[in-house]
């Protein structure tokens, strides 16, 4: 589908839950400085998630026998309705989850195959075997916060997390709850995915996102960080992205349609353009974004030096960029549109709106 | 109580308390593993799994209900393992 979808009900940002090297909490990603932008090239691929302490986030029990991806999770879940204020005891069934991933499952996976081939089926603890399922730590959230309304798994590379904001906001459109937690989490990933991702990976990360409808804010007087008006989400043929004019007129419709979602009277658009550096195909569809963004008079890119090339988080990456932007957005006239490519062709747009 | 069955009781402590996410001294030979430390069905499978890796011993899942605290667990484990009262 090329079209965008605009929002008719309203779905506003309310909390943040960022879980990286960078930062874990509102708090401290509005006090880092980097755009979420890759390292240079060093000597390792693999950046270890000091920062994180399951014991102090999770409590001593609970967490042990789940993959690092669901414990990255549940913490982000728990960050962001902290953020958003949710009430501890809001019914369960108001409250979904989407959680787009790529790697969460991989480390398990490949624990259990060597296991197997070294020792056969005694080799893998039955309290691990659920964790061979990509959706664990979407379940886990579940799980852990009583959210029963929907609970969804998205997984296209390196796009799976905006994918989750963009499902999750119109799952709340079309009334199926108020509530949900959408975003990503990611565990360590496999070495061949620097090839299409980024030279340097983090071994983890997660940023969830509280969305609820603008009534459901209202009525509880919680304070937006900002709106989603429209949201798109499409794949891009091969064949297209080698064509720049065709290219062109697809992702410049897209975007002109989305764009019409806003509100008037704002002062401009900022455009954040995600995508990994690893990946030129990614990097053709980015610059048909960046030519739209070029072409328009109150549009400038957003991102810092490297434009938006940033793959570190996986599909994580895109929402903690777009979190940090919310927890730092001072002004309250410009909208901002992500635009997210994958390097297999995925694209997903977001556009959203400064809250009063 | 003898060192031998002592040195049994204090490892399939120390696995317990792994799988159940609490610390040894909390386990007492009596202490229930599902009223007083949580643990569910699938703890319980992996408790038993640890211990047939341990002691090289197959033990009837038949056994399971029995298995409800330290004791318990001694017990079934050493009936099949051979172990000398």
């Amino acid at each position: 589908m090329s079209t965008p979808r605009l929002l008719d009900a309203g779905i506003v940002v309310t909390g943040v839950g960022p879980v990286s090297r960078h930062a874990i909490g509102r708090a401290e990603l509005a006090g880092v400085a980097t755009e979420w932008s890759d390292s240079p090239a060093r000597d390792e691929w693999l950046r270890p998630l000091d920062a994180f302490d399951a014991a102090r986030r999770l409590g001593r029990k609970g967490w042990r026998a789940l993959p690092p991806a669901a414990r990255y999770a549940m913490v982000a879940a728990r960050l962001a309705g902290e953020d958003a204020r949710l009430d501890a005891d809001l019914d369960g069934n108001l409250v979904g989850v989407v959680l787009g991933t790529n790697f969460a499952a991989d480390e398990t996976v490949d624990r259990f195959d060597r296991a197997v081939l070294a020792e056969g089926v005694r080799g893998i603890s039955p309290l691990e075997a659920p964790n061979f399922s990509i959706n664990v730590a979407a379940s886990q959230v579940s799980v852990d916060r009583g959210y029963r309304a929907f609970n969804i798994t998205l997984i296209d590379l390196f796009t799976a997390g905006s994918s989750a904001l963009w499902t999750a906001c119109q799952a709340l459109e079309d009334g199926r709850a108020p509530v949900a937690l959408a975003g990503a989490a990611e565990g360590r990933p496999p070495r061949q995915s620097t090839e299409v991702l980024a030279p340097t990976l983090d071994e983890g990360a997660a940023c969830l996102l509280c969305l609820e409808t603008t009534d459901h804010a209202a009525a509880r007087a919680a304070r937006p960080l900002g709106q989603v008006r429209a949201g798109a989400q499409l794949f891009v043929p091969a064949a297209v992205v080698e064509a720049p004019d065709r290219l062109d007129a697809l992702t410049h419709s897209l975007l002109d349609g989305a764009v019409r979602a806003l509100p008037a009277g704002l002062s401009g658009v900022d455009v954040d353009v995600v995508r990994p550096p690893a990946s030129a195909r990614a990097e053709a569809v980015a610059a048909a974004a960046i030519r739209w963004t070029a072409a328009r008079t109150d549009a400038a890119l957003v991102g810092g030096p490297d434009g938006g090339r940033a793959a570190a988080q996986a599909s994580a990456t895109a929402p903690l960029r777009l979190a940090s932007q919310l927890a730092r957005r001072t002004t309250a006239s410009r909208a901002l549109v992500q635009v997210v490519i994958g390097p297999e062709g995925h694209l997903v747009v977001l556009v959203l709106s400064p809250t009063a | 109580m003898t060192t031998a069955i002592q040195q049994h009781l204090d490892e399939i402590r120390e696995i317990a308390a792994e799988v159940l996410e609490i610390e040894p001294e909390e386990i007492t030979e009596t202490s229930s593993f599902a009223e007083e430390h949580e643990a569910d069905s699938l703890r319980a499978i992996e408790i038993l799994a640890r211990i047939e890796k341990k002691y090289n011993v197959e033990i009837p899942q038949a056994e399971l209900p029995k298995m409800v605290n330290l004791r318990a667990v001694y017990d079934v484990v050493a009936q099949h393992a051979g172990w000398a009262a």
